[in-house]
């Protein structure tokens, strides 16, 4: 897909909005499977972890929306 | 030691994020994409060479014309007038020279006691004037032949007849634009990129092209790179002072830098007008290969390392040959 605008009825706004939109979604799931598998144990602050996973799942759907679609 | 363990993994994870949060905005802020792009064709303005009223309006608004296909006629009646004026001058003075040629000839053979030598140098001077009149009456009439043959205009290229607002009847003036022609296949976009991504981009650098309407990509190389843009610090005033602007100590705003990008391949179904709004990414694969720094010697890559396409408007390479030096 590249980085290009997204038009969303004729309005038209940065690809950076769809990607951030996906990874909280993707950041949360991860987040909730965590908890679930009892990783979260693991994790010393959570605040931090949060932040810096969704960070990583950003640049993770950025890099794969430009270089894999 | 759990206690380590947590703190291990939270920092490691901590760092990653940091070092792909550099690496994103990079990517995002210095990857040369614009959405700031225009579809643009060469424009030919067409001017009637003589005045008059329309007789005849052969083109219509959109029209696809041919190259000498008519567009209109001006009245011609006085320019047919204006020859046959001309051609009258001209037999004037055929006549006239004939007969200062025959006096001329005539007293260039009298001996010298029945004609001075005055006389007769005055008869050869004025057989050269006739000769000189002769040529400027057929000057005249070979300048009113042009003015009679181009109260037909015609089109000087094929393409599409743009905003048509003339109509029979109207009265044009000798060099007053009536209509623009879209040149046929003469698409490029300009591309104005900041020019914090100008570094990344190069001349033969492949693109990316995307129309606002529709989703088709379209594939286009970079044939120039503009070589200036306006600086409003340089306008004077009335008394001749430059007016430089304030100064913005945090926030400056980069200058954006037109690109030219020739068409290479246009999908079936992709409808261009001049004008349109693009997307445009430049791939600069090719000169990560190469090396680090990417320095290639200046114009270099007028196309002559990519492979040809027809498709590629000839104007467009034109430039690209005007801006190297």
């Amino acid at each position: 897909m590249l980085l290009r605008e997204l038009s969303i009825g004729g309005v038209f706004i940065s690809p950076m909005l769809l990607f951030t939109l996906v990874s909280l979604v993707i950041s949360a799931l991860l987040r909730t499977m965590m908890h679930k598998a009892g990783l979260t144990r693991w994790v010393w602050q959570e605040a931090w972890f949060d932040v810096s996973l969704f960070v990583i799942v950003l640049a993770v759907v950025t890099y794969l929306s430009s270089h894999v679609l | 030691m759990r206690t380590i363990i947590r703190v291990f993994v939270t920092l490691v994870l901590a760092a990653i994020a940091i070092a792909l949060g550099v690496w994103l905005w990079q990517y995002y802020m210095y990857t040369p994409w614009t959405r700031d792009a225009r579809v643009r064709a060469d424009i030919v303005t067409i001017a009637p060479d003589v005045s008059g009223w329309v007789m005849d309006l052969d083109a219509h608004d959109n029209q696809q014309v041919k190259a000498g296909d008519v567009l209109f006629t001006v009245n011609h009646k006085r320019y047919e007038a204006a020859v046959r004026q001309a051609e009258a001058t001209l037999a004037n003075r055929q006549y006239s020279f004939q007969l200062s040629e025959h006096e001329y000839e005539r007293r260039r053979n009298l001996g010298s006691n029945a004609i001075s030598t005055e006389d007769r140098e005055t008869a050869r001077l004025n057989a050269q004037i006739a000769k000189a009149q002769r040529d400027l009456a057929q000057a005249q009439l070979d300048s009113a032949k042009i003015d009679l043959e181009r109260s037909v205009v015609t089109s000087p290229v094929d393409g599409s007849v743009i905003n048509l607002q003339l109509r029979q009847g109207n009265y044009v003036s000798q060099g007053s634009a009536q209509m623009s022609i879209v040149r046929d296949g003469s698409f490029y976009i300009t591309a104005y990129f900041e020019e914090t991504k100008i570094p990344s981009i190069d001349i033969g650098d492949s693109a990316s092209l995307w129309l606002m309407g529709g989703d088709q990509e379209m594939k286009g190389h970079v044939v120039s790179i503009g070589r200036g843009i306006a600086n409003t610090n340089t306008t004077p005033d009335g008394q001749l002072l430059p007016q430089v602007q304030q100064t913005f100590t945090w926030v400056r705003l980069s200058q954006r830098i037109p690109v030219d990008i020739a068409i290479d391949h246009i999908p079936d179904g992709v409808y261009l007008s001049s004008g349109m709004t693009a997307s445009v990414r430049i791939n600069d694969q090719h000169r990560k290969d190469e090396g680090v720094d990417g320095v290639r010697p200046q114009g270099m890559g007028n196309g002559g390392e990519q492979a040809r396409d027809p498709d590629i408007p000839p104007a467009v390479t034109d430039s690209a040959k005007r801006q190297t030096p």
